[in-house]
């Protein structure tokens, strides 16, 4: 395909693909033609302050930087705007990022007062009020917008999140679950452990040190409820002092924040119930193959 | 490495014999990560993967656990809120001194239980220190007793406490 033009390879290529793509690729070349001609060219510009602290000069205080970026050239989102500081005007800026459709939990910050993941959150285009970019509150900052979460990690390890059994799965290879048992799991298992959560709750920037949070607790109560799991009255034991647990005051931050949508504040109230024997634990459903 | 490996195995005792209720399927699951470990062995990355996890799996969150079982005291605490919701009615309804003395007491329970969380929260000791600590739970305690012996007082000296209700509710 040497001698072919730029045009003629493009139409090779969308030859080539099947039709659905096809029609996709139409789609998004209008689309995208239509906004080039709607699309506004006056900048828009919006202040971004950010909160800025080096560990290298600890004599200088933590601060409020701020950047002018024009959304029109930016993505919608707040990362977006982030990614474009660090590129074309402050390489110093420092952040956790990875997967930029939120499901690493990495870039969880506190924005505008409200802590959720950069990167799921759009930029509020009302020029006049600026963009406020704070770590996760309560959190000993390493740098600029990289909390530490040494504790929040220890924590959640000290729950051990993962099976206990010791049974011998019938098959020898794996432990099967009814279909009703998998569905308590539903709302719990897909946590990413952001931190949101944890870090949105008074109690646990009271008493980060003995109250475990509502992030691991919900992961500790995904563990409690598994059919499969054995070691639920151990893992309950581990959880009677007054703090680990019932240093929840229902205050319910945990779940207005969470930006998957979850409820953490439902899962530790269960987990107080488990614990007061209000309720128990089923047992687990037969499974008929 | 053989060195790497004796602090591993020493750490793992350690681990085991710190936890008096230690969890079944953990030694297995230790063996079986130290099995994981050995295989990789041969590649020059072991010490440096290897070791975090272990510390990760060893370190403990808790800085000193309070052994005491609050999952009690908190029903009692739900049960006490519970009936306070049927109890204020109850007390201006029926006025009688048993409805008025299960107030009293449910009242300051209740008022004390929650003065209390207030002192754990706010009055924490690495902020405030030990002594700030402890008064703060002392003046909470004397609280609740001079609360309560207001109610008895106007229970069995006064008028009662539900009528001394509906005369507030008359201001």
């Amino acid at each position: 395909m040497a001698g072919l033009g730029l045009a003629e390879m493009s139409a090779i290529r969308l030859l080539k693909q099947p039709f659905t793509q096809q029609v996709k690729q139409l789609h998004i070349s209008t689309v995208l033609a239509t906004s080039d001609v709607a699309q506004d060219k006056t900048p828009k510009i919006k202040s971004v302050q950010v909160y800025r602290w080096n560990p290298e000069t600890p004599e200088i205080k933590p601060k409020m930087q701020e950047y002018k970026v024009d959304l029109n050239t930016c993505g919608p989102m707040v990362l977006d705007v982030l990614i474009k500081i660090k590129n074309s005007e402050d390489s110093t800026l420092t952040f956790r990022r990875s997967c930029r459709e939120g499901i690493c939990g990495s870039c969880a910050m506190n924005i505008g007062g409200v802590n959720t993941l950069a990167c799921i959150s759009g930029v509020n285009t009302d020029l006049s009020k600026p963009l406020k970019i704070y770590p996760l509150p309560h959190m000993y900052v390493v740098k600029d917008l990289v909390p530490d979460m040494k504790l929040f990690y220890k924590q959640y390890a000290s729950i051990e999140p993962w099976l206990h059994t010791n049974v011998t799965p019938a098959n020898n290879k794996e432990h099967l679950q009814h279909t009703y048992d998998r569905e308590k799991l539903d709302g719990l298992y897909e946590c990413i452990l952001c931190a949101c959560c944890s870090t949105s709750c008074p109690s646990y920037w009271w008493n980060s040190e003995k109250y475990l949070g509502p992030a691991v607790l919900m992961q500790a109560y995904r563990w409690i409820i598994d059919s499969r799991d054995n070691a639920t009255a151990e893992r309950l034991d581990k959880m009677r002092d007054p703090f680990s647990v019932f240093r929840c005051h229902t205050i319910m931050n945990c779940t207005r924040t969470c930006p998957k949508g979850l409820n953490p504040g439902r899962a530790i109230a269960r987990i107080k119930n488990l614990l007061s024997g209000v309720t128990s634990k089923e047992e687990p459903k037969a499974i008929t193959q | 490495m053989l060195s790497l490996k004796l602090f591993r195995h020493t750490k793992c005792l350690m681990f085991t014999a710190q936890r008096q209720m230690s969890f079944r399927a953990l030694p297995k699951c230790i063996n079986q990560f130290n099995v994981a470990s050995n295989l990789s062995n041969k590649t020059m990355t072991k010490p440096l993967v290897s070791a975090p996890i272990i510390a990760r799996f060893t370190g403990s969150a808790a800085v000193v656990k309070d052994k005491t079982n609050y999952a009690s005291t908190w029903k009692t605490e739900r049960i006490v809120s519970i009936t306070l919701m049927g109890l204020f009615p109850a007390a201006v309804i029926y006025p009688s001194p048993y409805v008025d003395t299960l107030l009293a007491i449910s009242t300051t329970l209740h008022v004390y239980w929650g003065m209390e969380a207030l002192v754990v929260d706010y009055l924490r000791v690495p902020v405030v220190g030990n002594l700030a600590n402890k008064a703060g739970h002392v003046a909470v305690a004397l609280l609740a007793l001079i609360t309560l012996a207001g109610f008895l007082q106007v229970t069995y000296l006064g008028n009662g406490l539900g009528n001394a209700l509906i005369s507030l509710w008359k201001l």
